[in-house]
């Protein structure tokens, strides 16, 4: 083995541990009894845990604003989309009944508009989900100001 | 790019989407004939075996470059799966996470130029759009029994307005898929044509002399290839976590 500096040798694996560390899968104790002259491979292991959630954490890119525009424009568009294809489901469905009873316009009218009033059931729940997502983004994000407190 | 009987540029956008027969020529006669489309599916599955099989082959504790784009990719929506439907999630991560890389690869091969994109079809949305409605359907009676239908039947409605609700429910269980399915493919669809319509611009503003104008349509190429990457990626991204979102409908249908 080739001696190296100890600052050398964590950093080594300080680059290999924060792919790991980023993927989920656990760093696994390797003896090395040069190191542990420092501590016990725990506490060693400890440290370096800590450096990584700090590099980790000076690394997160912050929330940018355009990428918030693009959620809401593609929010929009979902919206949009949901209540024409509900009119077109219910305008397909009255027609359907129509040509099965042959009383033209009666179904197709009541269901062109029972088919609006379910677009704009959709579009309330779909805006009720991205409220709720939000505001879970906001607690989690609050919840590690508190702890960086 | 199509050309006119006088050799003028004509713009065309919607001739890309054209689905031609691999061999012989002539129209397409029956469903099991090869297609460009075939061919860009299969090369879409191809592109993901080499990529997944390929990158993995490794299994290095310390990844390579490849094996951490695969590692990454599914870390991404395992977090994704487990974050909306929690412990249920792992029977249907597979599932999933099939519809993500395959939507995501056909969408990717579909920028590369002269290529065919499968996704800009709504016959290809409209079939995983449909295997999703049906997963829901079948998971919610087998989990539920009955139970599920209580998904139509709104408890804090009057008894007389229920069912009235309860049609609307039904239509609005029927807009899912059919709106899943439009989304992708209309994304897919607009933004290609976009791009020919600009390019068919541009060979005009060529053929006419006036070439110097041909900058401002080039760049506006540029910039809807970019946004055309971001939308490949999204709306993969989105397909799969309302597929998520359903499921998780279908699995706890009492709210």
């Amino acid at each position: 083995m080739t001696p190296h500096t100890p600052g050398h040798s964590v950093r080594a694996t300080l680059a290999g541990a924060s792919w790991l560390c980023a993927l989920g899968v656990c760093l696994p104790e390797e003896p090395r009894p040069r190191i542990a002259r420092a501590g016990t491979p725990r506490q060693k292991l400890e440290r370096l845990e800590q450096r990584i959630a700090a590099a980790r954490h000076a690394a997160t890119p912050k929330p940018r604003a355009d990428k918030d525009k693009y959620a809401a424009m593609s929010l929009a568009w979902r919206m949009v989309v949901e209540l024409v294809i509900s009119v077109m489901v219910g305008a397909a469905m009255g027609w359907g009944l129509d040509s099965v009873f042959s009383t033209l316009p009666l179904f197709l009218i009541v269901f062109v508009l029972l088919g609006f009033a379910a677009g704009v059931r959709t579009v309330m729940r779909s805006a009720h989900e991205m409220q709720r997502k939000q505001l879970a983004v906001g607690e989690s994000q609050g919840a590690k100001q508190d702890e960086g407190a | 790019m199509a050309v006119g009987a006088d050799g003028a540029p004509v713009i065309d956008p919607m001739s890309q989407f054209t689905i031609k027969p691999l061999f012989g020529g002539g129209a397409v006669d029956s469903f099991i004939t090869p297609t460009n489309s075939t061919l860009w599916m299969l090369l879409a599955v191809g592109g993901i075996s080499l990529l997944l099989i390929g990158g993995m082959r490794g299994r290095a504790l310390v990844p390579t470059r490849t094996q951490s784009v695969c590692e990454l990719l599914y870390s991404f929506i395992r977090s994704m799966v487990m974050d909306i439907l929690h412990e249920d999630g792992r029977k249907f991560f597979p599932y999933i996470f099939t519809l993500f890389i395959f939507i995501l690869f056909a969408n990717i091969l579909g920028m590369i130029p002269g290529s065919f994109t499968t996704t800009s079809h709504i016959a290809v949305t409209g079939v995983m759009a449909f295997a999703v409605f049906f997963t829901v359907i079948v998971v919610g009676f087998a989990k539920n029994g009955t139970g599920f239908l209580k998904l139509f039947w709104v408890d804090s409605a009057p008894l007389a307005l229920r069912p009235a609700l309860a049609l609307i429910e039904v239509i609005s269980f029927f807009v899912r898929p059919l709106s899943h399915s439009v989304r992708l493919a209309g994304n897919m669809m607009a933004g290609h044509a976009v791009l020919k319509v600009f390019a068919g611009l541009l060979a005009m503003l060529i053929f006419n002399g006036i070439g110097v104008l041909a900058i401002l349509p080039l760049g506006m190429m540029v910039a809807i290839t970019a946004l055309e990457f971001l939308v490949a990626c999204v709306q993969a991204y989105i397909f799969t976590i309302l597929t998520c979102i359903y499921l998780n409908d279908a699995l706890h249908p009492g709210h």
